[in-house]
């Protein structure tokens, strides 16, 4: 990532490193006893998961083009729509309808019938004032939770620090991220609250040897063990960035003790949703897993890439409409994944419990560019599924012949992106206002609550 | 002007540092070396020794395959997958066996313009992945304003940033905003959402050439003999300006005239104008100093010194990469205490440190493939258009738990000639490994001379591993004791052989291994 105001250092963060600041961090997540007990075993069979509530986060990393996806097919903006965009503007005919003349990409089969059954919510025109239109700035900015993109922390690992005081901490609110690389979102001053995960199968520590000259009786357990003692030996000269990584190696050996025995566990809680067979499919399949699985984590978080359309992003059909291409696919994937997740957590008899929520670094321009696709843009609108929400429109649609003029044909902002995230943090994990604003770092009183959750 | 680091300052520890960051493996024979020209002739020619090196990219051709283009009937090798492992294992081969500084600039150049396998779904991918990587190559210790003006003509960038589809009429913003966000000003650097325009407005116009990709850089129009089969419109070399936006132009204040693409003679390159004015702005020497500066020495530099830096490095040095280095490597500060051995490998740097202290070879193509994904550094699928993350940071990427585990499992490939840690069949690589051959060529006796086996010796040998696997964090006293009980008492069950193996991994697996 890219930012040379707030280059990632070590010294802004004496608590990350330190082997005091390091226990702090991940005893103080709530892991009585390490990660052993990132998954509670004793109650890992159908549907007797911890109680509490569940988020989960989607990032559609690229910029996905909100425009396309919550169509204003038939309001008084809808000329200039289609003026905007005479190859790519989704017809009438075509959108899956909602209300108020605005409808869904046809993609979104899934997210219809959840719309139908009062089980999603629509942010629109979210986004923050005088906005930049770079990936990396706007990834920073999103995860951060901060129009600076200060790049120390997230918000949602400045959420977790906020629930442990001391060294106690409600084991609940640790975070699994089925990604890759962790992300900004989940940083924190504890920094190791939560764990990066993409492939649960290959999470492991070789101990067998290996070796047919192994003899009989030879506990194989025992590099770990020796490993995870070497590693935590205090070195004779003080190094930051060395007890980072031993920190950091100490939980990796825990964590994946603790997954070993979550996987030989949730043999049978595997789950039976027909999940996409794609990469957030996939994510999510293993995260319903987790979940079914007994963890105690609050929090999730997974990635769909690929929405960054500045060329075909949809290729016509035999009748001339774009509803095939590189967004269709990618939303077709995105919703049935999002429908798997959602009818597998009614399965489980979780989904009260589950609010999901899918965002994207920015959203695009108002008008097509020349190459069947759209360029960087600004507001757009957001997602929010889940079994306890309150259904409908939140924010306000665009105005795209005022934007088009105003914001170098952006959509103009409507909602600022933290009154969604004290909205989460307020009324779904019940944290009190002056804290919310401290993690959020918003004035009082600022930046108030949707209604897409009750009070 | 940087502070130099005086020559009375020369040391062991400094010239190790030289190595560990310059290089990205050193043996105690090259530490030694550097030492003693230090000691005899100064900071200076230690430092030149290591920076006016030839690179030496001649010895690694391209493979015969490189230009076949059939991906239909299966990729140039006969499948797509095995092209990829192919190309990953030429690349891979160069991180290992080219001079040391070449390579670790390499490696640099290619984190700074990465590009994707996926978005170039092109009969001609290889050839545009040898392409850039030469590119990337032969710029290592050149020129950087050469590097972008070239990268502006390259295949694979123009597919990866849509600028081969970029007219007149019919813009597209993507390349123009990387190029001064990511490649060259950095997203501070003052530029306004109007430059952006103004940028991809210039790089209108330029066309891959899809019949002859090996013909590059390929300018149909400053050479215009060598039109090909684009524009499809046959009237005449002026049709292609239909494409390209001749109009005038605003980008950072100042103003590029238009010009009327009829007149021969009143023809221009707005978008070389353009490269000429950003490298003449103090943003751009900033902002890739600063890059150079982070990547090679330290995560969080003061912006004055940057700027110092990067001013000199524009004004004197006029871009050239051997100049800068050298300025950055007799500086002080690259030998400050809160420097050395602070800086964690990235994947590349693992893996290449890793399979040199071990004294082994790269293993066969997929097994590299698949390693290197596992370590987080797939040279074919960067995680965006901004490269791999950055080597030091808070919450690092590059040590991420299911990175590290990775890391500690890695060895076992060669020290117990076991794959079981790897996915067995298809992961999401798409590979299956169950075919492919465990590697045989690790030697124990290199690392442990014969004279010292046999349990007497066990403190001597792990002196000897220490002072090879991480000379920039010897291991305590008190950890070395833990070695030793974990040789006498817990493994005694184990052969000499297998647990001398053993122990190698271990030391492998250690913090103080992750760090350079």
């Amino acid at each position: 990532m890219v930012n040379t105001s707030n280059p990632e250092t070590f010294d802004e963060h004496p608590s990350c490193c330190s082997r005091r600041g390091f226990l702090n961090g991940v005893m103080g997540a709530g892991l009585a006893g390490g990660l052993g007990s990132l998954f509670d075993l004793a109650s890992a069979q159908e549907g007797s998961g911890q109680e509490g509530p569940i988020f989960v986060l989607i990032h559609q990393a690229g910029g996905n083009d909100s425009l396309n996806t919550v169509v204003p097919y038939d309001t008084d903006q809808s000329e200039f729509y289609y003026t905007a965009r005479p190859n790519l503007g989704l017809h009438h005919s075509e959108v899956l309808p909602l209300d108020d003349g605005i409808g869904l990409h046809p993609s979104l089969v899934q997210l219809k019938n959840l719309w139908d059954s009062g089980e999603l919510a629509i942010v629109n025109g979210v986004g923050y004032e005088n906005p930049q239109l770079s990936h990396f700035k706007n990834i920073d900015i999103w995860a951060s939770g901060s129009t600076e993109a200060l790049a120390e922390s997230g918000w949602l690992g400045r959420f977790f620090d906020h629930q442990c005081s001391g060294d106690e901490c409600d084991g609940s609110f640790v975070g699994i991220e089925a990604v890759e690389r962790s992300s900004l979102n989940f940083r924190g001053k504890n920094l190791l609250s939560s764990l990066t995960m993409k492939s649960p199968a290959l999470f492991k520590f070789q101990s067998d040897l290996g070796s047919s000259l192994v003899p009989e009786g030879f506990d194989d357990a025992l590099s770990m063990t020796w490993l995870r003692e070497m590693s935590q030996r205090q070195p004779a000269d003080h190094h930051l960035v060395l007890d980072y990584v031993r920190a950091s190696l100490d939980v990796a050996l825990q964590g994946a003790s603790s997954v070993e025995k979550m996987l030989e566990a949730s043999d049978l809680s595997r789950p039976v949703g027909d999940f996409p067979n794609s990469a957030i499919g996939g994510d999510l399949a293993n995260i319903a897993s987790y979940i079914n699985g007994g963890a105690t984590a609050s929090t999730y978080f997974a990635v769909q890439g690929g929405y960054d359309t500045h060329h075909n992003q949809y290729v016509t059909d035999s009748a001339g409409r774009p509803l095939r291409g590189r967004h269709s696919v990618l939303l077709a994937d995105f919703d049935e994944a999002i429908g798997a997740f959602a009818r597998e957590m009614k399965r489980q008899g979780q989904w009260h419990r589950v609010l999901l929520m899918s965002y994207s670094e920015f959203s695009r321009k108002i008008p097509e560019n020349g190459n069947h696709g759209t360029d960087h843009g600004a507001a757009g609108s957001i997602f929010l599924a889940g079994g306890a929400l309150e259904s409908g429109f939140f924010g306000e649609m665009p105005k795209l012949i005022e934007d088009q003029r105003i914001m170098n044909h952006s959509m103009a902002p409507v909602v600022d992106f933290r009154q969604v995230y004290r909205t989460v943090l307020e009324r779904w994990f019940h944290i009190p206002s002056q804290s919310v604003e401290s993690i959020l770092r918003i004035p009082e009183q600022s930046h108030q609550s949707l209604g897409f959750l009750k009070a | 002007m940087l502070e130099k680091l005086p020559d009375s300052s020369w040391s062991h520890k400094t010239a190790r540092h030289l190595l560990s960051r310059s290089w990205m493996w050193s043996s105690a024979v090259d530490r030694a070396q550097v030492y003693e020209l230090g000691k005899k002739e100064g900071v200076e020619a230690a430092v030149s020794f290591i920076v006016d090196g030839q690179d030496d990219w001649d010895e690694f051709p391209f493979p015969e395959w490189w230009d076949g283009q059939d991906i239909s009937s299966g990729g140039p090798t006969g499948s797509p997958n095995d092209s990829e492992d192919r190309f990953t294992a030429w690349y891979a081969n160069q991180l290992l066996n080219a001079n040391p500084l070449g390579a670790k600039l390499f490696k640099f150049f290619v984190d700074h313009a990465p590009v994707d396998s996926r978005p170039l779904l092109h009969q001609n991918k290889f050839i545009y992945f040898f392409e850039h990587f030469d590119l990337c190559r032969r710029h290592a210790l050149g020129n950087f304003r050469d590097f972008i003006s070239e990268l502006t003509w390259d295949g694979a960038m123009m597919w990866m940033l849509d600028m081969r589809s970029s007219s007149r009429g019919r813009l597209n913003e993507n390349f123009g905003r990387e190029l001064l966000e990511l490649f060259t000003m950095g997203v501070e650097g003052g530029y306004t959402e109007e430059d952006v325009v103004a940028v991809s407005r210039a790089f209108t116009g330029r066309k891959t050439d899809t019949q002859h990709p090996q013909d590059w850089p390929y300018k149909p129009y400053l050479n215009q003999e060598v039109w090909p089969t684009w524009p499809p419109d046959p009237e005449g070399p002026s049709t292609y300006y239909y494409y390209i936006d001749t109009l005038e132009k605003t980008f950072l204040g100042q103003t590029l005239t238009g010009f009327s693409p009829d007149d021969q003679d009143a023809r221009k390159d707005h978008g070389e104008e353009i490269i000429e004015m950003i490298f003449n702005h103090p943003a751009c020497g900033h902002y890739l100093s600063w890059k150079l500066w982070r990547y090679f020495v330290s995560p969080n530099p003061p912006m004055e010194m940057i700027k110092d830096l990067g001013d000199r490095w524009r004004e004197v040095h006029h871009y050239e990469m051997r100049p800068l280095l050298k300025d950055i490597f007799t500086s002080a500060a690259f030998y400050d205490d809160s420097v050395i051995g602070n800086q964690i490998k990235d994947g590349a740097d693992y893996f290449v440190s890793c399979l040199k202290s071990l004294g082994v070879k790269a293993p066969s193509p997929t097994l590299t493939f698949v390693l290197l994904d596992r370590l987080g550094y797939n040279p074919m699928y960067p995680p965006s258009i901004a490269g791999w993350p950055e080597p030091v940071g808070v919450g690092n990427a590059w040590i991420g738990p299911e990175k590290l585990l990775a890391r500690t499992n890695m060895p076992l490939l060669w020290t117990q000639e076991t794959k079981q840690f790897l996915p067995a069949a298809n992961d999401y690589t798409k590979r299956s490994i169950v075919h492919e051959p465990v590697p045989s060529d690790f030697d124990l006796h290199e690392l442990v001379p014969r004279h010292l086996m046999g349990r007497e010796n066990i403190g001597l040998v792990i002196d000897e591993l220490n002072q090879r696997l991480m000379p920039m964090h010897l291991i305590s006293s008190e950890q070395r004791q833990l070695l030793i009980e974990l040789y006498e008492r817990d493994y005694r069950l184990l052969d000499d052989q297998t647990l001398l193996r053993e122990l190698i991994r271990m030391m492998i697996a250690l913090p103080e291994f992750q760090l350079q």
